[in-house]
């Protein structure tokens, strides 16, 4: 049983960030609101202050998203770019965030359907274009080349969305119970 | 289960996000997104799971013993938590209509840790006299990301029964001390100790007469001896009726004719009680017996009555003018023919219900209500006089009183009706018009025409206002006014 003190929010907000700075090409221009935003979000995780924490995560957010420039998920280097360089971090750096005014309550499960759940939309989020690359170049060989990056955005858009929708709509229904 | 302000805020920069995908075609903006819909479903998943385990025990326990108009009543509520998992939530406990809270709080952010118990305790003053019911507490939980919000209402049905102001209880005491509710005639209940004579006459001197009794003033006016002769003091065994019945529920104004009957009634019962009458006292409606106390001198029978007279229900207020009902009439009629022209809500489906029952009522209920009361005690008694104060607007329950008076000449027993006049608790108009005073005149004259009725019956009868005190009515009665 693990429980998430204020050190283990640091360390994993410290490491996403570390994992964004590993994988992006950073400007100085965007290294400093990088780094004032992993300061808000440490900032918010000490004092227990969400605000702060958000307003960093935000700001960091929009960094990566700047630093690392995406244009096909059908590549497997850009691929794991992704995944390692933005789609980790963000989920932990939102999560440390998002966790900054909890007082030492929270205990990590892994062995639960909510982390089965996470684990199993994030590896969707992942493979989607890969998989409907695949899917496609299968069906329309001469078509896999011509996939244009809106067309990709479009995809995954899709799929997050639905996935999302489907994800908090099921089991609505059992949170009746008191 | 809901999306809390951050949880929509998050949502609302997934939006910006994808729209920044679009606008600088680049799929990192996409699959930062995707991270943060990640967590956004990891929460809600965690916090449905966490929801739908929870077990959570509400009790709330009212402190104080005697609660009491304008003032403060102490309630703690406890809260367990059962589960594994602590419980981050903001608890509500709701008051009733008409109650503010007095000190503290009724709402309390807390983290219950697992298995434990934890409570708030705050304090409410009730406006008015009633019994108020508290509903569920409201628990909105919330998850540790702060994402989502959950509603729950745990069940936590309490009801307070809310007295008359304590000073009508001082009031009470101190009319009991001043005023004397004398009943002149010998009964065969034998008299209490201290007040067990009266001076009845005098009468020529006989050996043995104790030397107490020789009336000096008349040796020296006479010049013989004579000797004082005494009475027994009797005592009326009297019971106390307050008509709860649906007219004397609605309010318009100030003072409710029911609450001021129930300080009448707890004041009358005190001073008969310091004059060692044995008194009983009952709340009636149009169909049943509410509470009832039989009569009795025991010690603690004013305690007793006070907590009968407690459930005696809340009066209804009415908007101004709404809800108009005709003093005389045999069956009570609302001036308005909509009755949800009487009030807003339930109220005019309930007046409706009202109407219906008493309808019924006068198709040969005749043991119910008032009478019902009466007739049993008369019957309990067999045969000992008794004196029946009836405290009424007489507009519901006009000829459940009139019936009551005449059951009470056919057994020999005495009442009393103490009209609480239903124009004189009304709010007075600033201009009078003709149609108002027309309407008062008939109202009046249905009162007289009552007034009669019940006189013929053999009771006696006195009309009253919210100006009226008991002392100020107790003295009427022994005057004869009534």
């Amino acid at each position: 049983m693990i429980k998430a003190s204020v050190g283990l929010k640091m360390t994993v907000a410290m490491a996403a960030a570390a994992l964004f700075l590993t994988f992006s090409n950073l400007s100085f221009s965007l290294l400093v609101p990088g780094a004032v935003g992993v300061v808000l979000v440490l900032f918010g995780i000490i004092i227990r202050y969400r605000p702060a924490a958000m307003l960093g995560l935000f700001v960091d957010l929009s960094v990566a998203a700047l630093s690392i420039d995406i244009v096909t998920l059908a590549d497997m280097d850009v691929w794991q770019t992704s995944v390692l360089g933005l789609l980790l971090p963000t989920s932990l750096l939102a999560w440390s965030a998002l966790l900054s005014e909890d007082t030492d309550s929270y205990v990590i499960r892994f062995r639960t359907r909510a982390f089965a759940t996470a684990l199993a939309v994030g590896a969707l989020f992942a493979v989607t274009i890969p998989v409907s690359a695949a899917i496609i170049g299968t069906a329309v060989p001469s078509a896999v080349n011509t996939i244009s990056t809106m067309a990709e955005v479009s995809i995954l858009f899709t799929v997050v969305a639905v996935t999302a929708l489907v994800a908090v709509r099921s089991g609505e229904g059992s949170s009746t119970r008191s | 289960m809901e999306t809390s302000p951050l949880g929509k805020m998050l949502l609302v920069f997934c939006a910006v996000f994808v729209l920044a995908a679009y606008l600088f075609m680049s799929l990192s903006w996409v699959v930062v997104c995707s991270g943060l819909v990640l967590i956004f479903v990891y929460s809600r998943r965690r916090f449905l799971s966490e929801v739908f385990h929870s077990q959570v025990k509400v009790s709330r326990e009212v402190l104080d013993e005697l609660a009491f108009a304008r003032e403060p009543v102490a309630v703690k509520v406890e809260i367990a938590n059962l589960n594994a998992t602590p419980l981050q939530a903001r608890f509500e406990d709701r008051l009733p209509h008409g109650c503010a809270v007095a000190s503290g709080s009724n709402v309390a952010f807390a983290k219950v840790p697992p298995r434990s118990v934890w409570s708030f305790a705050y304090s409410f003053v009730a406006e008015r006299r009633g019994r108020l019911a508290m509903d569920d507490v409201v628990i909105e939980q919330s998850d540790v990301f702060g994402l989502h919000t959950h509603r729950l209402e745990a069940p936590a049905k309490t009801t307070v029964a809310v007295h008359t102001r304590r000073e009508s209880l001082s009031t009470a005491r101190e009319v009991a001390r001043r005023e004397h509710f004398e009943y002149a005639g010998v009964t065969r209940t034998p008299a209490v100790a201290l007040r067990e004579f009266e001076h009845s006459g005098i009468r020529e001197y006989a050996p043995g007469d104790k030397a107490r009794d020789i009336h000096w003033k008349a040796f020296t006016r006479l010049g013989r001896l004579m000797t004082k002769t005494y009475k027994r003091e009797g005592t009326l065994e009297t019971m106390v009726l307050v008509d709860c019945s649906r007219s004397m529920r609605l309010s318009s104004h100030k003072v409710a004719k029911l609450d001021h009957a129930t300080d009448l009634a707890i004041q009358l019962s005190r001073v008969l009680l310091s004059n060692f009458h044995k008194t009983g006292a009952a709340a009636f409606d149009e169909t049943s017996v509410i509470s009832m106390v039989e009569s009795s001198l025991a010690k603690h029978q004013f305690e007793r009555i006070l907590i009968a007279l407690r459930d005696i229900p809340g009066a209804v207020k009415v908007d101004d003018g709404a809800a108009v009902l005709e003093p005389g009439t045999s069956s009570p009629l609302l001036r308005t023919q909509s009755p949800t022209a009487v009030g807003k809500g339930d109220r005019g489906a309930f007046l409706d219900a009202l109407k219906g029952i008493t309808a019924h009522r006068n198709a040969g209920m005749q043991d119910i209500g008032l009478e019902g009361v009466i007739r049993d005690v008369i019957t309990s008694r067999r045969g000992g006089e008794m004196l029946f104060v009836v405290i009424s607007d007489l507009i519901s329950s006009r000829d459940a009183v009139v019936s009551a008076a005449s059951l009470c000449r056919r057994t020999g027993n005495r009442i009393l009706v103490i009209q609480t006049y239903d124009d004189w608790y009304s709010k007075p108009s600033s201009c009078l018009d003709v149609a108002g005073a027309e309407r008062l005149c008939c109202s009046m004259s249905g009162a007289v025409n009552t007034e009669a009725t019940l006189r013929r019956a053999g009771a006696s009868f006195i009309r009253i206002g919210p100006a009226d005190t008991t002392a100020r009515i107790v003295r009427s009665i022994r005057r004869g006014v009534a």
